[in-house]
């Protein structure tokens, strides 16, 4: 009889070895996540193994053993840590029956991922987005944070150099899953009163550490614009990540608060030197400013280092902050550059060219541009097109006199001044 | 010629099978140290991560008084016996953890050496460290009833770092049993059993099923 058991479990092996594909990442038994998920997460966990080292892998799968157990059976069977060069694995285990989900930490990883980290990052990082019913973005959010914490790691040197055996211990943890449970009951949902509108920029972006430090998730603060809150009702805002933020923006430098000429407007940017730090954008609610988190949804994305980048190059009211930033083909900023008139102008559908950006202290802000103004004419040509606007003001001699003419609110208006120095050739 | 040949051969052949002997024996008796070796590194392994677990109890202990006692002081004069007395409970529950824990270290280190080599050892270590188990379950258990305690990021961590301890002897106590089987059934077999009927080489010791070893225990009731 042992024989047999000990064949059938040979067999078991063999079956599971051959199905499972040599570059896979992740062993969904059991269907829950779509093939976008699945691919979406084959490749993220394809770039933490080419960036940092990390062999992760993810199996989802019904089962009756003991999770914990059964986690440490899949990590010998799929030698997870092996295609590390230093033997850092970890695996995820996620049993949807038992709503149980454990992750599973490597010999050479335990001491920048201890037990209580993992922990951390179940509680307050995974399962709100499981309770949600979003597994695969509970899954990458927590890989976001875990990749935090290797940059961390890289930084201070604190990676084990010595070489361990891929190997687990035991060590990681378990957690209940809570799939599909929905948010705990509203009566920790925090008030709202503290957070107003403040004064200036910078003290509503402080209003908002400090709610985010309070891990105060409510959608609707007042410092929000109407647009944040309702994007904010949809989202999953977990501890972890407003502990994140927090953490984040401590260590960035005060930074600096850019105004649009209207007034309406501001950005809280870092040096171009701090990519881990993303701007913030207000926008002023008459009573105050407000945090316009939805600009940070649309136009930044993060590298897989988590540095921010513009994600398009669009038409948007706060290019005004980053005149003097030059931004690449894929919207990453580059070193510094002062414009010769600080003036950036589109095309409209219509024909119309209008000014979406007036880089501050520039010749433009001088002259008296701001955003949305209409180009009519230039020393009395008419201005076709944004292309033809540049060329207008590429030929302006240093220091001649120009006219222009613009149509700012339906009324026409005339700007005048000397044409700024042209740079050296 | 030909009888002459083979009795020229012979004692080469001879010669040939007990080099051949030999160093099978002696390959044999190594493989023999090197698995009586895994099953002392294995067993220093699950040493440790008992010592792991003990070296926690005390913050364990403390976090939970601690939260007790403030829970007391906001208690003063608004509600009656009932929580004064669950708290009591806790109390009680935290030094049968605390003693757990002090008899499990004893047990454990005074006869650490000897355990793998007797059973009768080894089981007193494995039911003085399940009643650990039993216990700090027990108050993990009785916690839940305590949700500010229980959700509070202090109290995860501990218990993580706890249960990360528990899942760790779990983890080690297998392979021990592991390395334990490889090594019993190694000098059972033909040659093992030569060099083991000389004396040198014993059996050694198994961990029974967890349930048995956790039937022997009696939990604190509250």
């Amino acid at each position: 009889m042992p024989l047999l058991r000990f064949s059938i479990n040979a067999l078991a092996l063999l079956l599971l070895v051959a199905c499972s594909r040599p570059d896979s990442w992740l062993e969904d038994h059991t269907g829950l996540l779509s093939e976008g998920q699945a691919a979406y997460l084959e490749n993220y966990h394809a770039h933490l193994l080419e960036d940092h080292g990390i062999d992760y892998r993810v199996v989802i799968e019904d089962g009756h053993a003991d999770i914990n157990r059964r986690s440490v059976e899949w990590f010998e069977n799929l030698a997870v840590g092996g295609r590390s060069e230093n033997g850092k694995g970890l695996l995820l285990l996620l049993d949807p029956e038992q709503d149980q989900v454990r992750i599973e930490v490597s010999q050479a990883l335990e001491g920048v991922y201890p037990d209580a980290l993992i922990s951390y990052l179940e509680h307050r990082q995974m399962v709100p987005f499981f309770r949600d019913g979003r597994v695969a973005d509970g899954i990458v959010a927590t890989t976001e944070l875990i990749v935090t914490r290797a940059q961390e790691a890289e930084a201070n040197q604190a990676f084990d150099p010595s070489t361990l055996p891929a190997a687990t211990g035991g060590a990681g943890a378990t957690v209940d899953a809570d799939l599909g449970k929905g948010r705990p009951s509203s009566d920790t949902t925090q008030p709202s009163g503290m957070a107003a509108p403040q004064g200036g920029p910078r003290q509503t972006v402080d209003a908002y550490l400090h709610a985010m430090d309070n891990r105060n998730d409510n959608p609707d603060l007042p410092i929000y614009t109407g647009a944040t809150r309702r994007m904010l009702a949809e989202w999953t805002m977990t501890p972890a990540q407003m502990d994140n933020v927090v953490r984040a923006y401590r260590a960035c430098s005060e930074g600096e608060v850019l105004t649009s000429t209207d007034g309406q407007f501001a950005v809280l940017r870092y040096g171009m030197d701090e990519r881990q730090c993303s701007p913030w954008f207000l926008q002023n609610a008459g009573n105050g400013w407000k945090l316009d988190l939805t600009v940070l949804q649309q136009a930044i994305g993060f590298g897989r280092d988590n540095t921010w980048h513009f994600r398009r190059q669009e038409f948007h009211r706060y290019r005004f902050a980053f005149m003097d930033w030059r931004l690449d083909g894929n919207g990453y900023p580059h070193s510094e550059r002062m414009l010769r008139w600080g003036l950036s102008t589109a095309t409209s559908d219509e024909q119309q060219t209008f000014v979406i950006g007036v880089q501050p202290a520039s010749a433009a802000a001088e002259f008296g541009f701001q955003w949305g103004d209409r180009l009519v004419s230039w020393n009395g040509t008419d201005v076709e097109h944004h292309r033809h606007a540049l060329q207008l003001m590429g030929q302006a001699r240093t220091g001649e006199e120009q006219t222009i003419i613009i149509e700012r609110a339906g009324q026409s208006r005339t700007l005048q001044g000397p044409a700024p120095e042209k740079p050296d050739q | 010629m030909e009888r002459n040949r083979s009795r020229d051969l012979k004692p080469i052949i001879m010669l040939v099978l007990a080099i051949v002997i030999v160093a099978g024996l002696l390959w044999s008796y190594n493989q023999l140290i090197s698995k009586e070796e895994a099953v002392d590194s294995s067993w220093a392994q699950l040493e440790s991560n008992y010592q792991r677990r003990h070296d926690l109890i005390p913050s364990l202990v403390a976090t939970v008084s601690r939260y007790l006692e403030h829970e007391q002081e906001t208690l003063q004069g608004v509600v009656e016996g009932r929580a004064q007395q669950a708290n009591a409970n806790v109390s009680r529950i935290l030094e049968a953890v605390n003693s757990a824990s002090t008899t499990a270290e004893e047990a454990t280190a005074t006869s650490a050496s000897e355990a793998p080599k007797n059973e009768e050892t080894l089981r007193r270590i494995a039911r003085a460290q399940a009643q650990l188990s039993v216990q700090s379950r027990h108050l993990m258990a009785v916690v839940e009833n305590y949700p500010r305690l229980h959700s509070s990021d202090q109290f995860l961590t501990l218990q993580a770092q706890i249960e990360g301890a528990e899942n760790r002897i779990n983890v080690a106590r297998m392979r021990y049993n592991d390395a334990v089987e490889a090594y019993n059934a190694a000098i059972r077999r033909i040659p093992g059993n030569l060099w083991a009927s000389l004396g040198q080489l014993q059996r050694k010791a198994y961990f029974e099923a967890d349930e048995e070893a956790e039937d022997a225990v009696t939990p604190v009731f509250d």
